[in-house]
């Protein structure tokens, strides 16, 4: 089913989409403060370049002296693999260094910062000034510049490695919740089996022992069940009423016909022999009813094991030989010398063959033979009843399809060849009908034997 | 292809205009055409050259010998994008024009290599030493420190001619003054004592040697190795001194111009320098393995680190402040 999602899926993809912001945000939060940590100590090293050598600054008569000195430049060039520029200016005449060095911004400041391309490369200046002289006075400004490309990268590097160890410590966690979350669905897992195992006539609640997050569910789960069964046991004591309520009046009009028939004028005896006909005929349909309800719910409990068919056969062979007798038909059994074995309920079965043997008799002539044989076909167990009486009238195939509607046909048959296929299906039995070529309809049930 | 010969032969003639150019020599027949600009004289480079394009037959190689001024000129001109590879020993001037953008970044992995930036890499290393005429000076072959040079210089009665490169004409002889103050506070100390003796600044090394060996000069004072080494003859009258307190060396430098056309091919030759087939065609004085054997921190060797702080040097003030200094 397309609607059906899992858990484990969903808080994986939640998981993931957390891993990915939280790792380009620690990407980037630790990149910006390690540039900036980065930045600073670059700017304080610039600095303090720039403030030697204003600091070496002499003013004379002549001009101003000053020192670049070798070691504060080292120093600087020790730092990081980075190219230096510098420019020493007086009152805007360059004194020393490179002359094209960006103009200071503001002058209100003794010093100052600013980023900027120069020689096609991102380079921080720093820009200090003094003023020195009383009378002419002279703006000394120091530029000392360098570029950052170097510690752009290491800025990168550090997030880098923070990242993947980020990275790493989720992928612990997830492993971690993949554990805890097997773990923690292991009592729902408990239940699917439960249900699994259980038989559909078991209707105990599910074991105690559940994680309060789902003692709802397991609570609601037990309802069910405690009202299907009660359900069940209605269904049932309402056949066992139905049958009796049914089958005592109608048993009472056959009765209460019969005797009518006997005093009966002679202008209604075919009337009320008619009525006799119907109203045994109401009984039995009556019973047949019954009987598939009965057996419907039998199917429901799934009560199968393994069973005879021999001694099913000779029970309905030992019922009915009191209805045969009456027409003067015999019930001939053919049985193999050793009994075949079927899983099967040993009462719908039963039911299907009185059903189909009842059949027989219904429509065979008087002084015939019904035929009950039973063999092994390989894998099959088969069990055919055939009469010699006119077969059917309407073709097989068709009898079977009607038995899916209430078809006219139905009257005829009873309800008899549709309680048989209910049992067959419930079987997972073929259940088959044809005409015989001397007549006669046969009746056969195929079995997989165990 | 006639056109592409015709604006050659304009940039070359362009080319030749620009630069003063000592020599131009063509090696190799290959397809790729490298063109190398270089101080170093043909001579001491060609086996190198030619082991290069005997490991590499598409390649061929044009190495265009220039002084160290005329090839920072030419870069700063714009010029140097018509070249692969440039090499210098002045590396004052080499760093400085890497400082200041012209170069490429290398691809090739050089972490073992003495190299700054990535871009400017010692391909090989110019040992300086002091040469004496030993048939006039037995005693100077005691000297093993600058001050035991002092020491030697103070109280003789007739005055030595001392040799040195003159900072003013020599773009070497400039670094090397610069590299011996920054290593060494007494050098203005030793430079007084040479005053006092007949002291006598020179424009090349040829000078100084020539000046040793026929005994117009008693000593000169900071020369490159190489340059003396095939004049050590036994019993001859040319002696090395190698001081023990120090001993500056001078890196050849290479970088691959920004621009060039054939970088790629640039980087290999620069690969090929500096492994261990290209080191071995080297003159054994100027190996960059020398350094190894001196490896240990604080040892005499001590080669001139690519950093920007020599670009200080090159200033105008700090010149002026120098040659305040020489001249006093």
């Amino acid at each position: 089913m397309s609607n059906d999602w899992s858990i484990r899926r969903r808080i994986f993809g939640s998981w993931l989409l957390m891993l990915v912001i939280v790792c380009a945000a620690v990407y980037v939060g630790v990149n910006g403060i390690s540039k900036r940590s980065l930045f600073r100590a670059q700017d304080s090293d610039l600095k303090a370049l720039s403030l030697v050598i204003l600091d070496s600054v002499v003013s004379t008569s002549s001009g101003i002296t000053f020192d670049l000195p070798h070691s504060a430049f080292e120093v600087l060039a020790y730092s990081a693999p980075e190219r230096i520029f510098y420019q020493v200016s007086a009152n805007g005449r360059v004194l020393a260094g490179y002359d094209d060095l960006p103009r200071e911004l503001s002058s209100s400041l003794d010093v100052e910062f600013q980023t900027a391309d120069y020689r096609s490369e991102v380079t921080r200046f720093v820009f200090a000034s003094k003023t020195f002289g009383s009378t002419a006075k002279k703006r000394v400004i120091v530029v000392i510049g360098q570029t950052r490309s170097s510690y752009m990268a290491f800025a990168s590097e550090i997030a880098n490695y923070i990242a993947i160890i980020v990275l790493v410590a989720f992928i612990c966690l997830a492993v971690w919740a993949e554990l805890s979350l097997r773990y923690s669905l292991r009592p729902f897992f408990a239940i699917e089996s439960n249900l699994l195992s259980r038989k559909s006539d078991d209707f105990s609640p599910i074991p105690s022992g559940t994680p309060v997050e789902i003692t709802k569910l397991v609570d609601s789960l037990n309802g069910t069940f405690e009202k299907h069964r009660s359900l069940l046991e209605q269904n049932r004591a309402f056949i066992a009423e139905a049958t009796h309520q049914v089958k005592t009046p109608i048993a009472a009009l056959v009765t209460m016909a019969e005797l009518l028939e006997k005093d009966a004028p002679p202008a209604l005896k075919v009337s009320v022999h008619n009525l006799i006909i119907r109203s045994r005929y109401a009984s039995k349909l009556a019973s047949q009813l019954l009987t598939r309800a009965s057996l419907t719910y039998r199917g429901m409990l799934d009560v199968k094991a393994e069973i005879k068919v021999s001694n099913i056969v000779e029970s309905v062979q030992k019922a009915l030989d009191p209805v045969a007798e009456r027409k003067d038909i015999e019930i001939q059994i053919e049985l193999p010398e050793k009994s075949p074995l079927i899983v099967g309920d040993r009462v719908a079965i039963r039911e299907a063959l009185v059903c189909l043997v009842d059949n027989a008799l219904e429509y065979s002539p008087v002084l015939s033979d019904v035929c009950v044989r039973v063999f092994e076909d390989g894998d099959q167990v088969i069990v055919e009843v055939f009469d010699q009486g006119p077969g059917f009238s309407e073709d097989p195939s068709i009898l079977m399809s009607a038995f899916k509607g209430e078809g006219r046909h139905a009257s005829n048959v009873g309800l008899g060849l549709a309680i048989v296929k209910g049992v067959a299906e419930n079987h997972q039995a073929v259940f088959e009908l044809e005409n015989m070529e001397n007549g006669g309809a046969l009746c056969r049930l195929r079995f997989s034997s165990v | 292809m006639p056109v592409a010969l015709f604006i050659c032969l304009i940039l070359f003639s362009r080319l030749s205009w620009s630069l003063e150019i000592e020599g131009t020599y063509d090696l190799g027949a290959g397809e790729t055409r490298v063109v190398l600009l270089g101080t170093q004289d043909f001579d001491a480079i060609e086996p190198v050259l030619n082991g290069f394009v005997d490991e590499n037959f598409e390649v061929s190689i044009r190495y265009i010998q220039a002084s160290s001024r005329a090839i920072d000129k030419a870069i700063y001109k714009g010029l140097g994008s018509n070249f692969d590879v440039i090499m210098s020993s002045a590396v004052d001037l080499q760093v400085k024009a890497v400082n200041d953008g012209y170069a490429n970044s290398l691809s090739i992995d050089l972490s073992d290599a003495t190299q700054w930036r990535q871009e400017l890499v010692q391909i090989a290393i110019e040992p300086i030493v002091t040469i004496f005429n030993q048939k006039l000076n037995p005693d100077f072959s005691v000297i093993k420190t600058r001050l035991d040079l002092i020491k030697a210089l103070d109280g003789i009665n007739v005055k030595k001619t001392l040799m040195i490169y003159d900072p003013a004409m020599s773009g070497v002889g400039y670094l090397l003054s610069r590299q011996d103050e920054i290593q060494d506070a007494k050098f203005w100390t030793l430079l007084e004592s040479f005053k006092q003796q007949d002291f006598r600044p020179v424009c090349c090394s040829s000078q100084m040697i020539d000046g040793v060996i026929n005994g117009e000069a008693d000593l000169a004072y900071n020369i490159v190795e190489s340059y003396a080494l095939p004049n050590l003859k036994e019993d001859g009258p040319l002696q090395i001194i190698h001081f023990d307190d120090y001993q500056i060396a001078i890196p050849r430098t290479a970088f691959i111009p920004k621009d060039s056309n054939q970088s790629a091919a640039g980087e290999k030759f620069i690969s090929f320098f500096l492994s261990e087939s290209g080191q071995n065609l080297l003159t054994p004085s100027t190996r960059l393995s020398v350094l190894d054997a001196n490896s240990v921190v604080g040892g005499p060797l001590r080669p001139i680190r690519l950093s920007p702080s020599l670009i200080i040097s090159l200033d105008r003030v700090a010149k002026s402040e120098f040659f305040d200094q020489w001249l006093r």
